[in-house]
């Protein structure tokens, strides 16, 4: 699991696709795997790891099948294309990172319910939440958010000016931050910090963890592979490396013909549809929004949807 | 610098309260500490001068 690293990874996402894919939909896509489930995790301590990543678990909700079901209902439901793939790539970004650490995710659920990892740092939900926190702030699993807290900073910076959320960010969503401003009772100024906050909140949570392993608990800063080591190894994974490997083949394979069947068979035609309603509807298209932006920088968002 | 201010404090109460903000709580306080608390204060208190520069006021225009 990652601390930080899923709020930076936004920015960075949002910043390749621009007005392709929502940004609250990435937001939600990041969070899906772990919203409803991270609670009950640190209840389960005597099997956190199994809980969290494992079958029987909850560790279908951190395979890209999930991911990309979840995108498929979103797009027949709304029929946005920005807001299915937002979600699809918020989910698949946070299924990725969390590779990282020991426990691993199910990727191909449930074409192989091995856990692909590659052990950089400590699944430690076993420690409770405080546990965790220090755990993953004592090994590599802090390094890796500020990492992606550079790649924000130096590659995708411009996704954090107040000129970027005017003619990106809120153009692919005008309905959402409307509704947003309009139920929060926020100005466009408070909706840009609002938009910035999860950047800040990312930020803080890294310094104060931080700060928090070191001084406060003081746990050893173990920053080497599999790291730190005073926690137990939360590994998922029996048998040989070869047929952990081997499953994972056939599951990434098997994974591959249901997500072109799928394509083939219904999301297509979605896709299609969903372009159809934007292009009928061009009031609400990115296009659209962007230049009635550009055109009236007087305008409220609310006025734009 | 409203941003630096408001990232100190989320950093300070963390520490002394050992109460670390959930997601929701911090997006609520960096909104609340950078936005809407200074747009408060100035409307209570306008002889107390223009926005700040650097600040997301100046860059949207309204």
């Amino acid at each position: 699991m990652s601390w930080a690293a899923h709020e930076f990874e936004n920015y960075f996402f949002q910043k390749h696709f621009g007005t392709k894919a929502s940004f609250l939909a990435i937001c939600t896509g990041t969070y899906l795997p772990d919203v409803f489930t991270k609670h009950f995790v640190y209840q389960h301590q005597a099997d956190a790891a199994q809980f969290h990543r494992g079958w029987p678990g909850l560790g279908f909700t951190h395979s890209l099948t999930y991911g990309f079901v979840v995108a498929v209902l979103i797009l027949a439901v709304t029929k946005s294309r920005a807001w299915a793939l937002g979600i699809l790539i918020g989910q698949w970004a946070h299924v990725i990172t969390d590779i990282s650490d020991t426990a691993g995710v199910m990727a191909f659920f449930p074409f192989s319910t091995d856990n692909l990892t590659i052990g950089m740092w400590k699944h430690a939900a076993a420690e409770g939440r405080g546990g965790d926190g220090a755990a993953y702030y004592s090994g590599l699993g802090g390094i890796w958010d500020f990492f992606w807290m550079l790649m924000v900073l130096v590659f995708a910076r411009e996704a954090l000016r107040a000129d970027y959320f005017r003619r990106v960010v809120v153009p692919t969503d005008p309905k959402v931050w409307a509704f947003l401003g309009r139920r929060l009772y926020l100005n466009d100024n408070a909706l840009l910090v609002f938009y910035r906050g999860l950047f800040l909140y990312g930020v803080g949570r890294m310094i104060v963890w931080f700060i928090y392993a070191r001084f406060q608990v003081r746990t050893p800063w173990q920053p080497v592979w599999g790291g730190p080591l005073y926690v137990p190894g939360n590994h998922l994974n029996h048998g040989s490396a070869w047929s952990i490997a081997g499953s994972l083949a056939i599951g990434a394979v098997a994974f591959a013909l249901f997500v072109y069947l799928s394509w083939v068979l219904v999301v297509r035609r979605l896709w299609e549809r969903a372009g159809a309603c934007e292009a009928a509807s061009p009031n609400d298209t990115s296009r659209e929004a962007l230049e009635t932006v550009d055109n009236a920088p007087r305008t409220e968002y609310h006025e734009l949807a | 610098m409203r941003y630096l201010i408001a990232l100190l404090g989320y950093v300070a109460i963390g520490m002394l309260s050992k109460q670390y903000l959930s997601f929701t709580w911090g997006l609520l306080y960096f909104v609340t500490t950078v936005e809407v608390l200074p747009t408060f204060l100035r409307q209570i208190w306008p002889a107390h001068g223009r926005p700040d520069s650097s600040s997301a006021d100046s860059v949207i225009e309204r």
